[in-house]
C-alpha cells in the first residue's frame, strides 16, 4: 500500500511533468527562444511571484478556503515598500512593516470569514476592493519608481556569478520546502486536513478550526506581499497595476497541482510543478505573441480544464467507493 | 387505471453501508399504507428513493405499473408523486396561491403571473379541502398545520398527483389539527390516490392506515391489515431481531465506582431541564424516539451546543465545556451519531483518522507530529478494536460502516477518556460488527469507563445497560434499572403517551 501510495503522488506529478514537457515543447516550436537557459531562469524567476502566493492559497483552499484579495495585498505592499524608499527608509524595515500590514490584512480576511460568517469568496472580493483602493490612493495610481540600490541589487541577486540562480528563486524553493513540511509533518498540518476533510468531525474532535483559519488567511496576505516586495525590487517600480492576477494564477497553479476546491487533499511538492506549469504558459504566451486579451481568455481555460480534471477525479472516486462497498458487503 | 406504486427487489447502497436490502412492496390506490420501523431501519431512503432524491442502486420502481426512472424530486412531483416532510418546504414569504400553483405559475401574454387566475384556482381547491385560509394571506401568517395543508395542497393541484407520502406529518400538530390531516387523508383516499403514511405513533396509525408494512435494518419485514395486526406483533416485528445469546454472553461482571459525570436541570436551546449521574465501570442506556432530545443533552455537555441552564459536575466539582476541544481536555469524549457527517475525516488515512483526536499528545519539536507514535497508536487502535483494514494508510471512507465506526470509537479511546459517550453506536452497521461493539462497551465499563450509550435500539439498551434513561419530547421522563427494563415497557415509555406532548407542543 505504501508504494501504490507513493505510485498516486507521483502519478499525479507525472502528468503535471508530462503537461510542462508538452508546453515547452510547443512553445519551443513557436518561438526557439522559449527552451534556452537564460529564458528557464526568467520562467523561474516569474514563477517566484506566483508561487509564494500559491503556497498560502494551498493551505487555505485545502481548508475550503480562498483569497482573491492577495493580488491587492501584493500591489498593496509593493507600492508601501517603492514609496517608503523614496522617503529614505530602511528597505528591510518596510519590507517587515509590509508584511506586518499584510499580516493584519490577512487577519481580516479571516475574522470577515469566520465572525462574520462571510463566505469566503466574498469576504475577499471586498478586501480586494479595499486594499486596492489604497494601493492606487497611496501612489495616486502612477508606479514609483525605486531607486535604492542596495534593494534592488538584493532583489535581483544571483547565487554563483552573473549567471547562476537568482536568489529570490532560491528563497521560493526554501519557502515550498518549509511548507511541504509543515502540511505532511506537523500538527498545523494534519489540522488544515481534517479541517479540510471534515469540518464538522475536527470541530467535534477538539480542533480549534477558527483559529487554524485565521492562520491561513494571514499566511496568504503575507505570502502575497512578500511576492510584491520581491518584484517590486526586480522591476525597479512598485507598480499598483502589476500583480492584479496573482491569486488567479496561484489558485490555477494550486488546483492543477491537485489541491481539490473541496478540500481535504493536496501536497505542496506536486502544488510547485503546477505553478511552474503555470508559469510556462503565461511565459509561452507571452514569447509567441499573443495579445494580452487573448491571454486572459486562454488562463481562464486553463483553470476550466482543471477545474474540469478535478471534478471527473472526484466522480470516479466517489463510483470507486461504491462499487467496493457492494462487493464488500 | 387505478393508482398504484410498487418497489421491485429495490436495494441501495451507500460507500459502506446497505441502506435498502430488495425491497419489495406495493402501494395501491385507495388505501393508507402505514410504514413502521425504528430508527435508521430505512423508511427515510425509502422516501427519498420515492421521490427521487436518491436513485436505487438495483430494482425496479413502478408507478401505475410502468417503470419509471426519476433524476431528481422534480421530476417525481411532474410525475404526480409527492412527500410531505416533517419540515415545511413551502416559501414563507409568498401567497397560499403561489405556492401551490409555484413552479407552474400561469403567464399571460405579457410574461406576467396571472395573479387573479391563482387565486381563483388556490381558493377552490382551499375550499374544497374545507380550510379557513384565504389564497391571498402569507404562508408566513399561518400555523403550523395549515402550512402543512398548503403543501398538501399543493400537491393536490396537480392534476395527475398519483401518489402522496406523509413522512411523521403529526410531529407538530395539535389534537384537534390532527383530526383536520386525518379527514384530508381520507378525502384523497376516497379519490383513489395511494397514500404512503410514515410514522411512529401506534395510536395515530391504528386509527388512519388501512395496511401496515414494516421495516427493519434496511430490509422489509412484512405487512399486515391494521384491523387485524395488535400492537404487541408490530413492536416485536419492528424490534424482534436475531442476536442469539449475544447479550447473555456478555461479561459484565465489574465493579461500580463513585459518580464521575452529572448533570443537575442542564438546559440548551433544544433541551429542557435534564439530569442525570453515571458511575465509573457503569453502562447507563438513553432511550427514546429521534428528537427525543438524547443527542442535544450530551452535546451542551460536551461544549457542541451552547450551556443556558443548570450544571455539569465531573467528579462532584463544577465543570463548562465552551467546545468539545474543552470537553475532551476533562475526559470527556463523544463518538456522534452521524458518522459520515461528524465523525469520519473521509480522505485520511485510518491511521490519521485515529492521531486526530490526540494530536496534542503526539506532538513534539516544532508542532511535528511524532510519526513513530502516531504509527504505535494507530496499530493498538486496529489490532484492540479489530478494525478491517488492509494497513493503516487505507482512506477510513473506503472500510465498511462497522469498521468506520470501530475507527472513531478507537480515535476516541486513544484520548484515555473518563467519560465515554457513544450516540447510537450501532447504527447502519452488520450483526456481526453489533456484537463486536457490544463486547467493547462492556469492556471499556470494565476498565472504569463511565459509558453512556444512546440507542434507539431497544434490546441492545436493555441488553448492555446498567440502567436506563428514558427521554421524550426533549425532557428526561424517567429511569429504570435494566433489570426490570422491557421493550414493551421503554417503547410505552417513549410513545405512548401521546397528550402530553401535544400540550407541550401547542
Amino acid at each position: 500500500m505504501k508504494n501504490k501510495l507513493n505510485l498516486k503522488i507521483s502519478g499525479n506529478a507525472l502528468v503535471l511533468i508530462v503537461a510542462l514537457i508538452i508546453v515547452v515543447v510547443l512553445f519551443s516550436v513557436v518561438n526557439k527562444n522559449f527552451f534556452t537557459y537564460t529564458n528557464m531562469i526568467n520562467v523561474l524567476v516569474a514563477s517566484t511571484l506566483i508561487g509564494l502566493t500559491a503556497i498560502g492559497i494551498t493551505f487555505l483552499m485545502m481548508i475550503g478556503g480562498t483569497d482573491l484579495s492577495a493580488g491587492a495585498v501584493a500591489a498593496f505592499a509593493g507600492v508601501f515598500v517603492a514609496i517608503g524608499l523614496n522617503m529614505g527608509y530602511n528597505w528591510v524595515l518596510l519590507t517587515l512593516i509590509a508584511l506586518a500590514l499584510a499580516a493584519t490584512m490577512g487577519l481580516i480576511n479571516g475574522l470577515l470569514v469566520t465572525k462574520l460568517k462571510l463566505v469566503p469568496f466574498i469576504a475577499t472580493l471586498v478586501s480586494q476592493s479595499i486594499w486596492k483602493g489604497f494601493a492606487y490612493l497611496m501612489c495616486d495610481g502612477k508606479p514609483v519608481t525605486v531607486n535604492d540600490k542596495g534593494f534592488t541589487t538584493f532583489c535581483k541577486m544571483r547565487v554563483g556569478g552573473a549567471n547562476g540562480i537568482p536568489l529570490s528563486v532560491i528563497i521560493t524553493i526554501i519557502c515550498f520546502a518549509i511548507f511541504a513540511y509543515i502540511l505532511a509533518k506537523t500538527r498545523f498540518g494534519r489540522k488544515i486536513f481534517a479541517i479540510g476533510g471534515n469540518p464538522e468531525a475536527a470541530r467535534l474532535a477538539g480542533i480549534d478550526s477558527q483559529k487554524v483559519t485565521l492562520l491561513c488567511y494571514i499566511m496568504t496576505s503575507v505570502f502575497a506581499a512578500f511576492a510584491g516586495v520581491i518584484l517590486a525590487g526586480r522591476m525597479n517600480s512598485g507598480n499598483p497595476n502589476s500583480n492584479a492576477n496573482i491569486h488567479f494564477d496561484a489558485i490555477t497553479a494550486a488546483n492543477l497541482g491537485g489541491v481539490s476546491m473541496v478540500g481535504g487533499v493536496g501536497s505542496i511538492p506536486t502544488v510547485a510543478l503546477g505553478v511552474i506549469l503555470v508559469q510556462a504558459f503565461n511565459s509561452g504566451l507571452n514569447m509567441a505573441a499573443v495579445s494580452p486579451y487573448w491571454q486572459y481568455v486562454a488562463r481562464g481555460m486553463l483553470l476550466l480544464g482543471s477545474l474540469t480534471i478535478d471534478f471527473f477525479r472526484q466522480r470516479n472516486r466517489e463510483k470507486r467507493l461504491l462499487e467496493d462497498s457492494m462487493k464488500n458487503l | 387505471m387505478a393508482n398504484s406504486i410498487e418497489f421491485r427487489h429495490i436495494t441501495k447502497y451507500f460507500p459502506g453501508v446497505k441502506a435498502l436490502d430488495d425491497i419489495s412492496f406495493t402501494a395501491n390506490g385507495g388505501e393508507v399504507l402505514a410504514l413502521m420501523g425504528e430508527n435508521g431501519a430505512g423508511k427515510s431512503t425509502l422516501l427519498k428513493i420515492l421521490n427521487g432524491d436518491y436513485q436505487p442502486t438495483s430494482g425496479e420502481y413502478l408507478v401505475n405499473g410502468q417503470p419509471i426512472h426519476f433524476n431528481d424530486p422534480r421530476e417525481a412531483i411532474a410525475a404526480g408523486i409527492s412527500v410531505i416532510y416533517q419540515e415545511r418546504q413551502v416559501m414563507q414569504q409568498l401567497s397560499v396561491g403561489e405556492n401551490i400553483y409555484l413552479g407552474r405559475l400561469p403567464v399571460g401574454s405579457f410574461g406576467h403571473i396571472k395573479m387573479d387566475e391563482v387565486h381563483r384556482n388556490a381558493q377552490k381547491i382551499i375550499d374544497e379541502f374545507g380550510l379557513d385560509m384565504r389564497s391571498e394571506q402569507k404562508v408566513k401568517d399561518l400555523s403550523v398545520a395549515y402550512q402543512q395543508m398548503v403543501e398538501i395542497m399543493k400537491a393536490y393541484s396537480r392534476e395527475n398527483l398519483t401518489m402522496i407520502a406523509f413522512d411523521e406529518p403529526t410531529a407538530s400538530l395539535s389534537e384537534s389539527e390532527i383530526d383536520s390531516l386525518f379527514k384530508i387523508i381520507r378525502k384523497l383516499k376516497a379519490e383513489g390516490k395511494v397514500i404512503i403514511y410514515v410514522s411512529h405513533r401506534m395510536a395515530e396509525i391504528q386509527q388512519i392506515a388501512d395496511r401496515i408494512a414494516v421495516f427493519k435494518d434496511g430490509a422489509y419485514v412484512g405487512d399486515g391489515l391494521a384491523s387485524e395486526i395488535t400492537n404487541e406483533q408490530l413492536i416485536r416485528m419492528m424490534v424482534g431481531r436475531d442476536l442469539g445469546d449475544t447479550f447473555s454472553s456478555l461479561d459484565k461482571n465489574k465493579t461500580i465506582g463513585d459518580v464521575v459525570l452529572e448533570a443537575r436541570h442542564v438546559s440548551s436551546p433544544f433541551l429542557k431541564d435534564a439530569s442525570f449521574q453515571v458511575r465509573a465501570g457503569e453502562v447507563v442506556g438513553f432511550s427514546g424516539l429521534v428528537g427525543a432530545g438524547r443527542t442535544e443533552l450530551f452535546r451542551a455537555i460536551t461544549g457542541a451546543d451552547p450551556l443556558t441552564g443548570g450544571e455539569v459536575l465531573l467528579d462532584g466539582k463544577p465543570l463548562v465545556c465552551k467546545s468539545p476541544h474543552d470537553a475532551i481536555k476533562n475526559g470527556i469524549v463523544m463518538v456522534p451519531e452521524d458518522r459520515k457527517l461528524q465523525g469520519i475525516i473521509p480522505r485520511l488515512s485510518v491511521g490519521r483518522n485515529i492521531s486526530v483526536g490526540s494530536l496534542d499528545k503526539l506532538t513534539g519539536f516544532l508542532g511535528t507530529i511524532d510519526a513513530k507514535r502516531e504509527q504505535q497508536m494507530g496499530e493498538e487502535g486496529v489490532e484492540r478494536f479489530d478494525i478491517k483494514t488492509p494497513n493503516l494508510e487505507k482512506a477510513i471512507v473506503e472500510l465498511s460502516g462497522g469498521n468506520q465506526q470501530k475507527t472513531i470509537v478507537a480515535r476516541w479511546l486513544g484520548t484515555n477518556p473518563r467519560v465515554l459517550i457513544m450516540d447510537e453506536p450501532t447504527k447502519g452497521i452488520d450483526i456481526g460488527a453489533k456484537a463486536e461493539f457490544y463486547n467493547l462497551i462492556c469492556h471499556f465499563a470494565k476498565e472504569g469507563i463511565a459509558v453512556v450509550m444512546i440507542s434507539s435500539e431497544l434490546p441492545e439498551v436493555i441488553g448492555l445497560s446498567d440502567r436506563i434513561v428514558v427521554m421524550k419530547g426533549r425532557r428526561v421522563v424517567g429511569e429504570i434499572p435494566a433489570s426490570e427494563a422491557t421493550e414493551e415497557k421503554l417503547l410505552a415509555m417513549a410513545m405512548m403517551e401521546e397528550d402530553t406532548k401535544h400540550e407541550e407542543q401547542a
